[in-house]
Parts: structure tokens; sequence; C-alpha cells
């Protein structure tokens, strides 16, 4: 009886060092998420991830949304109903559950967003350019010269006494900044601390620059685990900044809610049988001009599926 | 030393861009042979390479070209600037194509053999500009023959930019209506028109040109149901100087969404338009007391005339750029005096721009601008 078969919605979250998976139903309900590091293998890791999902799940996936920096690769693999980017994504994921936010404070693993929300859209954003000084990426970088686990990093910033005040405007200078500390003798809390503070500080004048930070302000991605972060946001700011429950996962959740909206019949979901095939993938370059394009086939089961990477679309399909 | 079969001087603009279709002309008027360049990322690359002191990206594109131009063993290599070295402002280009350009090329390639100009082509100094440099390639500019001459190639080049400037803008309308399948060959019938006027320069023929671009423009099927997103493309990278420097952005967005791109002005304004001089003053007034060089008040201006006219403005800069960088303080300005602050995304590109990055961007601006306009309707 398909009229009274559950709906389920998928979004992934394809991003710069993890991959996020949800799955809502038909109430926008979340029956299930989770939150990976991609370890430089975001396909491989996806297919494990899809394949780990309960098969009423995929069978009944009337909606696929992806988002991400990997969006337009991950659609190739698995099909999608909505190619969105993050800040779309983000907020409709606040604003579903937190409709009274004004400004969504994000920082994942290679960028950082600041979102400015009125009257239920987007009002303005702004992301870090050229540099990833306050991301993810550096925190992780950072945690794994001082041979810390990264899930520990917020906890033992929080000893901290007296923090440190480290250069958060440049990894190159914060990091020549904590090597300087060590050396004179402060402690580890301290020089945590101290970063956490400045990326906090950074993030407002760098990334936030000229938007106004207006309250409430709700801060995700996955640094927003980091309990010291959230304290640095807090002290900075004077506010004290929401978590959703959700944080790691907000853009997938977007993604689902999305897809969701489009009530589709059929979705262009490939199935779960599509993750037990053969993905593989050849990397080559064009010289037909002085660009030299980078360009990637996706070859499923011995058949070219499509080709990305080419800067005039020559060779894109 | 390569030469033709009319054994011809080689030339080349570097910097030039849009400029070429110009510089095609003069060349050809004259017997000399225009080696074109079209830009690339690999010219940047070696730019990087060679000149690695350089941050900005315009200075980095003069120095891709130049390396290009010297591969291609041109005799005559120019370089460009908007600007006069003596004036007040942060653009180091005058300074850096005038003095440092000849003197770097005489340490790094002593053995090559060409002549290096450096010509001035903002609008109130270009022509005698270039009467001191066609000077120093031999030219008599004492032969009423070659002011004649000059007089027609004038013509002809205000001709093909105006051209250009009118196909473009009808291309970008037709292509914002157009069906998904047809988008791309809007775009295909004004490139084919673009190339086609490279190398001709008849007046009749090339009027015929123009028309057979319309009329094939208007051929292609469009959907007049479809709701269209107007963007304002302001800033001198993507407007007056070149169309593809690191990312296709302009094709990007008319592919992806249907965003019709609004260009305030264009190379033709730049050159020929009377309108420019007056903004000059009026606006220099307001927002700008120096002009800083580069195209700086076509940036103000342009962001005012886009102002209740567009969905969203996207300021398109080069990285270092600092007219623009100042263009852009002036339109954070403009924007705070307005009642209703206009949506505006200011784009940073260079030789390290990440595409997927800049496409992350657009993207979400133009769901945002598209979001506010379904939520304005409810």
């Amino acid at each position: 009886m398909p009229e009274n078969k559950s709906k389920y919605y998928l979004g992934v979250d394809m991003g710069s060092i993890s991959i996020k998976t949800v799955i809502i139903n038909d109430d926008k309900k979340v029956l299930y998420k989770s939150y990976e590091r991609s370890d430089g293998e975001p396909i491989k890791k996806l297919k494990t991830r899809l394949a780990q999902i309960k098969p009423e799940y995929l069978a009944n996936i009337y909606g696929v949304g992806i988002t991400g920096s990997g969006r337009n690769l991950a659609k190739i693999y698995i099909g999608a109903d909505t190619v969105i980017d993050e800040i779309t994504t983000q907020a409709t994921a606040v604003l579903e559950k937190y409709p009274e936010v004004k400004t969504i404070i994000e920082i994942g693993g290679q960028d950082s967003k600041i979102i400015q929300l009125q009257d239920g859209v987007v009002r303005n954003f702004a992301m870090n350019t050229v540099c990833a000084a306050g991301t993810g990426a550096f925190l992780d970088q950072q945690a794994a010269r001082l041979k810390i686990d990264i899930k520990d990093f917020g906890e033992i910033a929080m000893k901290s006494k007296e923090p440190t005040l480290i250069a958060g405007r440049c990894t190159v200078f914060a990091e020549t900044d904590m090597i300087h500390k060590q050396q004179i003798g402060i402690s580890v809390e301290d020089i945590l601390a101290g970063l956490c503070n400045s990326l906090a500080k950074n993030f407002v004048y760098a990334v936030a620059k000229n938007l106004e930070i207006k309250k409430p302000v709700i801060f995700q991605g996955g640094v927003a685990a980091n309990v010291a972060m959230i304290n640095a946001f807090n002290i900075f700011l004077d506010t004290q900044v929401i978590i959703p429950d959700d944080y790691n996962v907000m853009p997938a959740l977007g993604a689902a809610l999305l897809a969701s909206e489009k009530n589709l019949e059929k979705s262009e979901f490939k199935g779960a049988n599509f993750i037990e095939k053969d993905i593989q993938k050849k990397i080559w370059h064009c010289h037909d001009c002085g660009n030299n394009c980078e360009l990637i086939d996706v070859i499923v089961d011995g058949v070219k599926l499509s080709t990305t990477g080419s800067m005039c679309g020559k060779h894109n399909s | 030393m390569k030469k033709d079969n009319y054994n011809r001087k080689r030339i080349s603009v570097a910097f030039g861009g849009k400029f070429a279709i110009g510089a095609k002309v003069m060349a050809d008027f004259f017997g000399l042979e225009y080696v074109k360049l079209p830009p690339s990322i690999d010219n940047f690359r070696k730019a990087k390479d060679y000149f690695p002191e350089e941050w900005c990206f315009d200075i980095k594109m003069m120095y891709g070209d130049i390396l290009a131009a010297i591969e291609q063993d041109v005799d005559i290599l120019v370089g460009l600037s908007s600007g006069i070295i003596s004036f007040v402002g942060p653009c180091r280009l005058p300074f850096v194509a005038e003095k440092q350009i000849p003197e770097k090329l005489k340490k790094r390639f002593p053995d090559k053999d060409f002549q290096y100009l450096y010509f001035k082509f903002m609008p109130q100094v270009a022509y005698f500009s270039f009467l001191k440099n066609m000077k120093k390639i031999g030219i008599n500019i004492y032969n009423p023959n070659n002011h004649l001459k000059l007089k027609k190639i004038n013509k002809i080049i205000k001709l093909k930019f105006k051209l250009l400037k009118k196909n473009r803008e009808l291309m970008r309308q037709v292509r914002a209506q157009a069906f998904l399948k047809d988008k791309k060959k809007s775009y295909e019938i004004y490139k084919k028109f673009e190339d086609e006027i490279f190398t001709i320069h008849d007046k009749k023929i090339l009027k015929n040109l123009s028309g057979t671009c319309k009329k094939d423009l208007r051929e292609v099927s469009q959907d007049k149901n479809i709701e269209i997103l107007k963007i304002g493309l302001i800033g001198d990278l993507y407007t007056v100087f070149w169309e593809f420097p690191v990312f296709d952005l302009e094709n990007f967005l008319a592919e992806l969404f249907n965003v019709e791109i609004i260009a305030p002005y264009s190379v033709y304004d730049f050159y020929y338009s009377k309108k420019w001089k007056k903004t000059k003053s009026k606006y220099k007034k307001k927002y700008l007391k120096y002009w800083v060089g580069g195209s700086d008040t076509l940036t103000i201006k342009g962001h005012l005339e886009m102002i209740g006219n567009v969905d969203g403005i996207i300021q398109a800069r080069s990285f270092g750029c600092m007219p623009e960088e100042v263009a852009s303080l002036a339109i954070q300005q403009i924007n705070e005096e307005q009642k209703k602050e206009p949506s505006f995304m200011i784009l940073s590109f260079d030789d390290h721009s990440n595409a997927e990055g800049i496409k992350t961007r657009v993207e979400a601006f133009c769901n945002t601008l598209i979001r506010k306009k379904q939520h304005a309707r409810k």
C-alpha cells in the first residue's frame, strides 16, 4: 500500500574533513544522524555510512539533499534532488528549529561563516576568504602538534586560569606564537585557552568584519564541540551562544529539509544497490589551453558516468 | 625571430584583455602582426614563478601576459595602465608598468630582443600616449595619411566596442530566459560574433555580422514565464578587462540560475562614453576626493546605478587592487545610506582563488536572493 508508506528524506553534507548524514521523516523528525571524519576518502566513507543506515529508510527515500564542498561529486555517486550551498542549508535547519535566532556562527573544517537572519530568510552572510586561520583544520593541527586528542582539546583549555595571548590572524603566526609561549614555560591549558580566545576574536574581526552580530546567536559546525571555543564566544560576544542538539550535522539536516519541501513522488536517489557498485576515479589533465585543468572521470562498474573539473566546460558532463 | 609571410613586426599588448580588439585594428592598419594572448591560468602561474614578489593580481596578470608574449617571440611588447605615474592614488600599476617592468625584463631576459613600450590607456591621455609610442616604433606621426588612418582606426574600434556591448546585453537578456539546453547556445552565438569581428575592420561587414548575431539570439527559444534574477556586476575585472581570468563568473551564474547579468559599464563606456567623464567629478566629490587610479569611480557609479534596479550586486575585484578596495569602502558608505540596504557581495580573485569556494559564495548569494523574493511575495 504505497500511499501509507512512510516517507524518508536523506541529507548529506560532504564537508572538507567530515561527512554528515541525516534521515528525517515527514514530520521533520531526525531519525538517524552521523558525523564522521572522511580521512581523505570521502566517497568510500559515504558508501560505508550509507550501508549502515536501516534498509527500511533507504528503501523509502523520497528526497535527497546534498550540500558541502563535495556536493557536486556526491550527487554523481548517490543521486540527489537538491544540491545546494551550505549557507542555505544551515539557515534552513536553524530556522526550522530555532526561528528566533538572528545570527549563525559556523566553524567547520576549512571554512567559517557568519549568517545573518531576518524575517525568516538569510539577510547577509560572509565566509573566510583566502585564509583558513581559525577553522577546525587548524585546531586539529595544533592538537596533533601538542599530542592532544582533539576531543579533549576543549576540556583541557577550560582548566586554564590565565589564558595567554596568541596571535590568531594567521595560522603561521599563531603557531609561531604558541611555540614561543611553550618555550617560555606557559602551560598547555593556558596556551589552548588563549588560542580559543584569539580565534573567537579573529572570527569577529576577519570573518564577520562589518556584519553586526545580533542576538540570539547560534554556534554550530564541528568546532562547536569544543567547550573552550563556546566559552570564548560567550565572553567575547557577551551572550550565551546556543548550541543546537544537531550542531555538527545542521547542513545535512537543512539539505534533508529542503529535499522534503519538494514533495516528490520519486527521488533521484540511486538506491542502496548503488552503494555496492564498484566506483573508480580517473584523474587526467587537459592540455588544450594554458589552464591545464585537472579533470576527474567517475567510473561506475567500468562505465564512465561523468567528468568534472573543466574550467571552460568543454569536458564536463 | 618568428615572422609571418609579410615579414611584419610582431606586436602584443600585455594586460590587454578586451582591449586586444582595439590593438588588433591598430596593428593591422600600421602593418604590424598582432599576437593575441588569451588569458590563461598558466600565465599567472608562470608570472608567480618569475616574479614571486608581486601580490597585486592585476600586476601578476600583466607579467603573465608579458611572459606569454616573450615565449611567442614578439618584437614589440606594450604594457598598459589606466593611470599616470605621478598621479595621486594607491594604484601601483602605472609605476610598475612604466618603471619596474622594463628594468626587470632587462635583468631577467638580457638575451631577448624586443622593444617594451608603456601605454597609458586612460581616456584623457590615451591618444597622446599612443602617438608617442608610434614614434618610438618608427611610424611617422606627422604624415597626414597616418592621421587619417588613426581617425579611421578610432571609428572602427568605437564601432566594434559598441556592437559588442549591445550584443552582449542582448545575449544576457536572452540567456536569462532561455531554456536550460539553450543557455549555452546563446553564449556561443555571441562568442562567435566576438571572434569573427576580431579580424574584420570593414564597417559594413561588422554591422552585418552584428545583425546576424542579433537575429540568431532572438531565435533562441525562451520561456517568458521564467522568473529571472537580476544581478549587477561591478568592478573592472570582469566588465572592462577580462572575461575569464581564473573563474568564469558570468557563465557560471547564467547557467546555474536564471540570472540576467547587468553590467552598468563596459570597455566601450570606459573609453568612449561621455557620461563617464561627467560621472568622475560628480561621484568624486561625494565619495572620493582624489582619483585613486583604475576604475574606482566607474565601480562606484555602477553600484549607485544598480541600486533599486537589480536583486543583488556583486563587486568582482582583483586581489590586491587598491582602487577597487577604496571603491568597496565607498560602496559600504553608500549601502549604509540607503533606506533598504541592497544585497551586495564582494568576490576577490587571484591565482590562489579556490573555484569551489567562489561557487559556494555565488550559489549562496543567488539562493539568498531567490528566497528573499519568495519571502517578500508571501
